[in-house]
């Protein structure tokens, strides 16, 4: 039993956060929003780091790390709120070709090519350039695309710095099909959920600080407003529900990583575990932060409609409540204590 | 990381549950809070010292078996599955006992340990005062030192209250004012008192199961040597402090009882399934969720403490979270079984709805007990994300 990470990715994750929060701050953010563009133009300082290939083998270029150092990259990039699709590149896209052995993983760690990902789950791709390839998983197909042979549909979110385009026809090459396809949508399902829950335990973090840097500033009764106990309690209980959603998302990495029969209810508590924290967050901070929280003035706006668009991607709330139920609900599960983990003669089996 | 047990930790898995089915009594025992209850389940505290399962974290010679943090969450796995007893030492073995291992002196630790771990000796804490409930640092209770034929002692003077079970208990834990006329946190030391002592008084409180589980406890000229305080002279708030911790951490409440409990629900749901609304459905789902992250949580945090970390004031959320879901659960419980759910255990087509009701009540008591929630929750915003004070 070992529930810690590595030095390794604890130093990956470091490096990430000094990064990130230095390239991309609120004002960033806010400038690009003010020029209308969602392109923080980060990509290949990205791949240069070794983010973009964090999960592509070191044969193909890659870091060879696993999903539990992804999902800490996965909070970094959520706490600063980055507009770049590294979830749906680097989380997904990449590790699921390199497991295919398609070159395409190469070129995406190398910054030759970048493939974005849509998935049955999702209705629209995000931040899709000219240059991108596609990976899609529909139906029982897996195909690869040039962007150029994709006709799209713009859709506008309400996140300004999210990019939506739905696919409307496309040239692609079949790369699986039949059970092989199945499996394949069914694992970049996880990585998607997996990752995008990091990414909402990162965003509930940064509106968790942002308010507290908030509360401690703002005035009222000649008194900062975070010496008031109701201010005060509606940010114990968001930081409470994010800390009890952590190791949950943790345990969901270690368990896919090793390929658990479990790993997928386990994704599945990760996703809604990580969707209400944030959006509890979210709300804490959009009441702590008053009149100044429902506007552009403040950074949170930002963050929030994050939330409200990550909550429902890779299976929405629903979805994954519907996967619990399942488990649960099934006479063969095993519930109860001393379930929660496998023993080792269990696992032996994997 | 890698969540999987070890082949040693299954061995011992395997230990343990053999030995409680062997030994765990087949009928539950009375309720803790009555006398003959309470005697029975300090019988089976010595049933389990039998078999060296006091208290497994602690070191042998105290009568412990030196397990680390994962064992010790392995054996309460164990213990909530086979359904054992609830721990009446729980007020030592999870408070006291860690609190002496960190600020006792040697004679302390081996003349107190044993036999808590033994169940020969149940302890019961003496915090709490009428005027100082949420607002500790306002006890009045006295600890004067005077020496009386070349010994020296502490007089203990003034009142204790919501002692659980001092009635039936040995000795007593708490923080009494040492230096006179000191004010709030500062000239307060930890004493140990025997409840059998002269000049203590006990008066028995119904709780609101009807039981004598509570107690107020008088000081009145109660004479108790000096080698009784925990710690210096004038460090008992830091002590106080210290168990609190461990009380809001991971030893009290051990993630197995809640994933017990939603076990529970889910039967009881099925049970009911045909009559009960969807949003039921959901909430028992809650529950399970629930449980499993607050099991995962101290797993967690278990791993960080035996890799060198500490824990913090982020104690105060586990108590939040566990003390929460317990009620809501229990809620869930009540609400399922409708009409019934104010039966007591003494009817005899109550099934498992006293059980339940008995467990709300308990359940109500938790966000209460061990610091309010409201004091866990202005704790986590000025330690965890440094709000200031009011």
């Amino acid at each position: 039993m070992d529930f810690n990470f590595s030095q390794d990715e604890l130093d990956l994750r470091d490096g990430a956060r000094e990064y990130l929060r230095d390239r991309c701050t609120p004002e960033v953010l806010r400038k690009l929003v003010e020029k209308n563009s969602a392109d923080l133009g980060s990509w290949s300082e990205m791949i240069e780091m070794g983010l973009v290939g964090f999960l592509v083998p070191e044969s193909a270029g890659g870091l060879g790390m696993c999903n539990t150092g992804f999902v800490l990259l996965a909070e970094e990039a959520g706490y600063v709120a980055s507009p770049e699709p590294l979830i749906d590149v680097a989380g997904v896209a990449a590790p699921i070709l390199a497991l295919l052995g398609i070159d395409s993983a190469a070129e995406i760690a190398g910054g030759t090519s970048r493939v974005v990902t849509a998935h049955s789950l999702n209705p629209y791709v995000n931040q899709l350039q000219p240059t991108d390839k596609v990976l899609q998983f529909k139906d029982d197909a897996v195909s690869l695309s040039d962007a150029s042979d994709i006709e799209v549909d713009a859709a506008e979110s309400i996140d300004p710095l999210r990019r939506l385009s739905k696919i409307v026809s496309a040239k692609s090459i079949p790369i699986a099909s039949g059970d092989e396809a199945r499996h394949l949508a069914a694992k970049a399902a996880s990585k998607g959920a997996l990752f995008t829950a990091a990414e909402l335990l990162g965003l509930a973090a940064a509106m968790i600080d942002m308010s507290k840097n908030y509360v401690v500033e703002r005035k009222q009764f000649g008194v900062a407003i975070g010496t008031f106990q109701a201010v005060k309690h509606h940010l114990s209980t968001a930081f409470t529900k994010l800390e009890f959603a952590r190791p949950v998302v943790y345990r969901a990495a270690a368990t896919l990583s090793d390929d658990d029969e479990h790993a997928a209810l386990h994704v599945a508590h990760a996703k809604i575990a990580a969707g209400d924290a944030a959006i509890n967050a979210a709300e804490a901070a959009i009441q702590v932060h008053g009149g100044i929280g429902y506007t552009f003035e403040a950074d949170l706006h930002l963050f929030m409609k994050r939330v409200w668009a990550l909550t429902g991607l890779w299976g929405d709330r629903n979805y994954h409540i519907n996967k619990v139920d399942r488990a649960v609900f099934d006479r063969r599960s095993k519930l109860g204590p001393a379930t929660t983990f496998q023993s080792a003669g269990n696992a032996e089996g994997h | 990381m890698h969540v999987v047990y070890t082949p040693e930790q299954d061995r011992f898995r395997q230990e343990v549950r053999q030995w409680l089915g062997q030994h765990v009594p087949s009928e539950p025992l009375p309720s803790l809070d009555t006398s003959e209850g309470f005697e029975l389940h300090r019988e089976w505290e010595r049933t389990l010292k039998s078999g060296d399962w006091g208290m497994v974290t602690w070191p042998s010679e105290y009568g412990g078996r030196g397990c680390d943090l994962i064992e010790w969450l392995i054996f309460e796995e164990e213990y909530y599955r086979a359904g054992a007893p609830l721990r009446v030492s729980q007020n030592g073995i999870f408070l006291l006992g860690p609190t002496l291992m960190e600020f006792g002196n040697e004679e302390q630790k081996s003349r107190f340990l044993p036999p808590m771990a033994a169940g020969d000796e149940i302890w019961a804490q003496a915090w709490s005062e009428p005027n100082a409930g949420s607002d500790m640092a306002a006890i009045r209770s006295k600890a004067t030192r005077v020496t009386e034929d070349d010994e020296e002692y502490y007089v203990l003077e003034g009142q204790k209250t919501w002692s659980s079970r001092a009635v039936f208990a040995d000795w007593g834990f708490g923080i009494f004012r040492t230096e006179p006329d000191s004010k709030r946190h500062k000239g307060l030391s930890f004493v140990l008192f025997p409840l059998d002592a002269d000049g203590v008084t006990i008066r028995p409180i119904r709780q609101l199961d009807g039981d004598a589980g509570f107690a107020e406890i008088f000081f009145d000229n109660a004479h108790v040597p000096v080698a009784n305080r925990l710690g210096d002279e004038g460090q008992g708030w830091h002590i106080a402090m210290a168990t609190a911790g461990f009380e809001r951490g991971l030893m009290l409440r051990s993630p197995a009882r809640f994933q017990k409990t939603a076990e529970r629900l889910i039967e009881l749901y099925r049970k009911n399934e045909d009559r009960v609304s969807p949003a039921t459905r959901e909430q028992v789902l809650k529950a399970y969720l629930d449980a499993e992250a607050y099991c995962l949580n101290t797993y967690y945090t278990a791993s960080r403490l035996m890799s060198g970390g500490r824990i913090g004031s982020e104690a105060s959320c586990n108590k939040i979270f566990w003390s929460e879901l317990d009620r809501e659960m229990h809620r869930t419980a009540m609400s399922i079984i409708g009409a019934r759910a104010e039966l007591t255990e003494n009817n005899s087509d109550a099934a498992d709805s006293g059980r339940w009701l008995d467990g709300y009540m308990f359940s109500l008591a938790g966000p209460i007990y061990a610091g309010t929630n409201e004091i866990q929750r202005n704790i986590i915003a000025e330690r965890c994300l440094g709000l200031p004070r009011a």
